[in-house]
């Protein structure tokens, strides 16, 4: 329970992070989740093969990070959480592709290998840049931007809805995990046999909640739909970003970068 | 701005013979300040919630202003009468304060910029506009009670029904909620046990006991009379 806690902590940081002022995070919400989107789309267009192709990508986290004062720690860490999947999903290449793709000095690399490889950079940059995103911007803005898009409205109110009372239904779990084990002291977890009763409450809590909330919404009009105030202006650096952003991303998406500075090196 | 409620009646569940609200009935004049008085399940917090239409009798009548309160004027209703829940986190449901307060305007379509104005205009009034941008659920006790009061009071009503406004609070901020409530012009429906709080803000007390008015009357004489209070169950 406490690392529950702890990971509910980790969503609040980023919050925090979302509500700075540098320049990455004063540009327009729709810019940062288009190039997101535009850039995640562009580093899985990669052939699975690709390993060179991807490298170039880095630039995006390099360069992005520092401006908008994001500390790699905090990042890495919730990236560390993405990386059983893709361990998991790459693995098996190692195994099933075992022809020589090319000779490193007497280390033959496989077509698996790079095939994993691949998949660990494609997973690791996807990642990478959804956190920028939501490092950079707060969670309210990204489901307005969403609900622009065409993202139903009732959807995005249940995004809103459900981000917030993450919070309020962890505290009250946590409280009833603390006077769970104030009254059994030698135990550290829930036993199997108050499980039942424990999650029931947790349900019952939740619904009464639920209950609350929707009147105090009603009570201030609201008749079903969120209305959001659209609060951002098109700027002069939206539009220079979004340039820039989706001509360096082209560039690299149709010229190896990796492959040309070897080139030179030799 | 005139609030008046006649035989109000009211049944939870139509197969108990109980009514959580039986013939309640009284008014509440412009700029009056009154406190609800009663112990636990004394229909407090039904009366209230009956008041905004979230609960619907099963008989009487909620008017204001001598109109008297339908489905289909329950909008406009709940733009002239707000409620503060008795804890501010049902209440605060936007991820940040602003846009916590901005939620009730939006629903009633006024103007971004007009938001904006009543907001600021809002939170300084209560002393929470370096607050403006912090997460909701970050907020303190006093201050997530003063941040939905900000959300009630930036709809500009004309009466606060508010459900025991000092719970969760500490001394320093009870003091200062109090301070507020005194200094706001609009009609007040407090529900508490807080006899402290009633005394201090309101000349006049309704005090229920099992659904009914028990009394209706002048604060200090009310809560002079240590039989009647007892009888109630205060």
């Amino acid at each position: 329970m406490p690392t529950l806690r702890g990971s509910v902590n980790g969503i609040d940081s980023l919050e925090r992070l979302a509500m700075g002022k540098s320049p990455i995070h004063r540009l327009h919400p729709a810019v940062k989740l288009a190039t997101t989107i535009a850039y995640v789309i562009t580093v899985l267009s990669f052939p699975s093969r690709d390993v060179s192709g991807l490298m170039a990508f880095i630039f995006y986290p390099a360069i992005i990070m520092p401006i908008a004062g994001i500390p790699y720690r905090l990042l890495m860490g919730r990236l560390m959480a993405a990386l059983p999947f893709s361990l998991m999903g790459g693995a098996s290449n190692l195994f099933f592709l075992r022809e020589p793709a090319f000779v490193l000095g007497s280390f033959s690399v496989t077509f698996g290998m790079l095939s994993f490889v691949s998949i660990m950079q494609k997973t690791l940059l996807s990642v990478l840049a959804v956190l920028i995103l939501a490092a950079t911007t707060p969670f309210a803005d990204i489901t307005r931007q969403l609900t622009r898009l065409g993202m139903p409205r009732v959807i995005s109110l249940q995004f809103v809805m459900t981000y917030r009372y993450l919070f309020a239904l962890i505290s009250e779990a946590y409280s009833m995990f603390t006077a769970y084990t104030l009254r059994s002291p030698q135990t550290r977890m829930i036993q199997m046999k108050d499980m039942g009763s424990f999650l029931g409450q947790l349900v019952l809590r939740s619904f009464d909640r639920g209950e609350n909330v929707y009147q105090a919404m009603k009570c201030r009009g609201f008749q079903g739909v969120y209305n959001s105030g659209a609060r951002f202006a098109f700027r002069f650096a939206d539009a220079a970003y979004s340039l820039v952003f989706l001509s360096v991303l082209f560039a690299l998406r149709f010229f190896n970068l990796s492959v040309f500075l070897g080139e030179l090196v030799r | 701005m005139k609030l008046e409620v006649v035989n109000l009646n009211v049944k939870y569940d139509a197969e108990d013979a109980r009514r959580a609200l039986r013939g309640v009935t009284f008014s509440l004049s412009d700029g009056e300040r009154v406190a609800l008085l009663g112990a636990n399940g004394a229909g407090k917090s039904t009366l209230l919630l009956t008041l905004v239409g979230v609960v619907h009798p099963e008989s009487g009548e909620v008017a204001i202003d001598n109109a008297i309160t339908t489905k289909d004027t329950l909008r406009h209703l709940r733009s002239k009468v707000g409620m503060a829940f008795q804890n501010p986190d049902d209440q605060l449901f936007m991820p940040s304060l602003y846009e916590d307060v901005a939620f009730g305007p939006r629903n009633y379509g006024v103007s971004e910029p007009e938001i904006a104005d009543r907001a600021n205009a809002v939170l300084t009034q209560l002393g929470i506009s370096h607050l403006r941008e912090r997460m909701t659920h970050r907020l303190s006790g006093g201050e997530k009670r003063l941040a939905a009061l900000a959300g009630i009071l930036v709809m500009e009503p004309s009466v606060l029904l508010m459900d025991e406004p000092t719970s969760f609070l500490d001394g320093r901020s009870r003091r200062r909620l109090i301070e507020i409530l005194r200094g706001l012009p609009q009609a007040m429906l407090i529900a508490t046990h807080d006899i402290a709080l009633a005394s201090e803000l309101c000349g006049r007390t309704i005090l229920l006991q099992e659904g009914q008015v028990r009394a209706d009357g002048d604060t200090k004489t009310i809560l002079a009379d240590a039989a009647l209070l007892d009888e109630c169950g205060l």
